[in-house]
């Protein structure tokens, strides 16, 4: 199934992308963020906080952001 | 039936979709912002070198090399972008914008917006590091200036800013320009997809991030440091470090040697015995006659003017007098008229 994708780490991921149906928030954190620690992002479905075992339907917008970004000095 | 709340939130995302840029989502966004803050640090040294502001010039060179830095970053990231496949994500549709809106409002303690100035803004819970509350934050995004890569402006609402330094409201908020660090190409991006929710989240954790290797003022200075000779607390802009000694001291108690020119705090001053002048102990010599100190040019030979050379250190008339000079021959002054005749050279 269709949902939309919003990874605000790093460089920065936005796009419609394919998961199985039935994929948990969980799992797809775990897929595209092998590395990352869910206690470590606000972890967003349509605008609004989750479960980790909430179930993603059709069109769905998750977006993973780091709580932790670090500004500069210009 | 909608409240009329929700009117109005109607209202603005209609006005923030008329407001959406028109070019395509990967066109090239020039960075204007970074650009023009470039031009006023360069005017800033301008003027420094004008009026021969020496203390101030290196202050202004750092800020012109900082804001140099990162319009060559901001360059690069858009050049990047500009080399990356077509962006298929549709634009921002009233729905998703309506969605941002109201998600915005369960997000952040306050939301407000001013169609006819088109600005819509949250302001943050207080943001605390490292034990310093920093206060609330608004974050407003001229939604009128969508097409320029810095359409938002961070404002303190309860400003506690860095000591002697109004200006700074956070250790990586001056002048209310935000700086984006390990946050920008996200934000960049959410920016240019018209992503507002996201937009505003990002900025809070900016916000809500401390990164002690990158502050325009780190937190362990916020509140001013201490100058070690007169005990004065004094912002991060006014201190200085002895090169002696490598102690913070104020501009006040602090010189530059006259010969060397290293910056010296009151410990290790010392002046010239003679002229006066602030010299660091390596820049002066001491006198063996008085045992005072003295620059280069207030000394010669060795002394100061005070303290002539001893006697036996002499050599010049006294000596020449005390020369032998050769005898002459001895004239009978008994009897007149007669000259001194060698011997051996009478007759009978």
């Amino acid at each position: 199934m269709r949902i939309m994708f919003i990874n605000n780490d790093g460089g920065g991921f936005a796009d419609h992308i394919e998961i199985p149906a039935g994929q948990t928030v969980q799992d797809l954190f775990a897929a595209r963020l092998p590395y990352g620690k869910p206690q470590n992002y606000l972890i967003r479905v349509n605008r609004q906080p989750v479960t980790p075992d909430q179930v993603l339907q059709e069109g769905d917008r998750v977006s993973f952001t780091p709580t932790k970004i670090e500004g500069a000095a210009a | 039936m909608l409240t009329s709340r929700r009117r109005e939130q109607l209202k603005l995302a209609l006005a923030l979709e008329r407001h959406l840029p028109t070019t395509s989502p990967s066109a090239v966004w020039p960075p204007d912002f970074y650009w023009d803050r470039f031009q006023a640090a360069a005017r800033r040294v301008n003027q420094v070198q004008r009026h021969q502001w020496k203390v101030a010039l290196p202050l202004s060179l750092e800020e012109l090399e900082r804001v140099g830095e990162s319009l060559v970053q901001q360059i690069r990231a858009v050049t990047e972008l500009a080399k990356a496949p077509l962006n298929r994500m549709p634009k921002a549709s009233l729905r998703d914008i309506l969605m941002d809106l109201q998600a915005l409002e369960d997000e952040f303690p306050e939301v407000r917006w001013d169609r006819r100035e088109r600005t819509l803004s949250v302001l943050t819970e207080a943001v605390v590091l490292k034990g310093i509350d920093l206060g609330r934050f608004e974050i407003l995004l001229e939604y009128g200036n969508l097409g320029r890569s810095r359409p938002y402006r961070v404002i303190a609402w309860d400003p506690n800013p860095a000591a002697g330094d109004e200006t700074t409201t956070h250790p990586h908020l001056r002048d209310e320009d935000l700086c984006e660090g390990d946050g920008r190409a996200p934000l960049q991006k959410a920016i240019r997809q018209e992503r507002f929710y996201d937009v505003f989240v990002l900025i809070n954790q900016i916000l809500n991030t401390y990164n002690k290797d990158s502050a325009y003022v780190p937190l362990s200075r916020w509140e001013g440091t201490t100058c070690e000779s007169c005990r004065a607390t004094i912002s991060d802009d006014d201190t200085l470090t002895c090169e002696e000694c490598h102690s913070e001291a104020c501009t006040e108690c602090c010189s530059s040697c006259s010969k060397c020119f290293r910056c010296l705090c009151d410990n290790c001053q010392d002046r010239c015995g003679s002229c006066g002048d602030t010299f660091c102990r390596n820049c002066l010599m001491a006198c063996p006659g008085c045992s005072d100190d003295f620059c280069s040019s207030c000394i010669e030979n060795g002394r100061c003017e005070d303290c002539p050379l001893e006697d036996d250190e002499e050599t010049t008339d006294e000596e020449i007098e005390a020369e032998p000079v050769p005898a002459e021959p001895e004239v009978q002054s008994v009897c007149l008229g007669q000259a001194f005749v060698p011997e051996g050279s009478g007759t009978d």
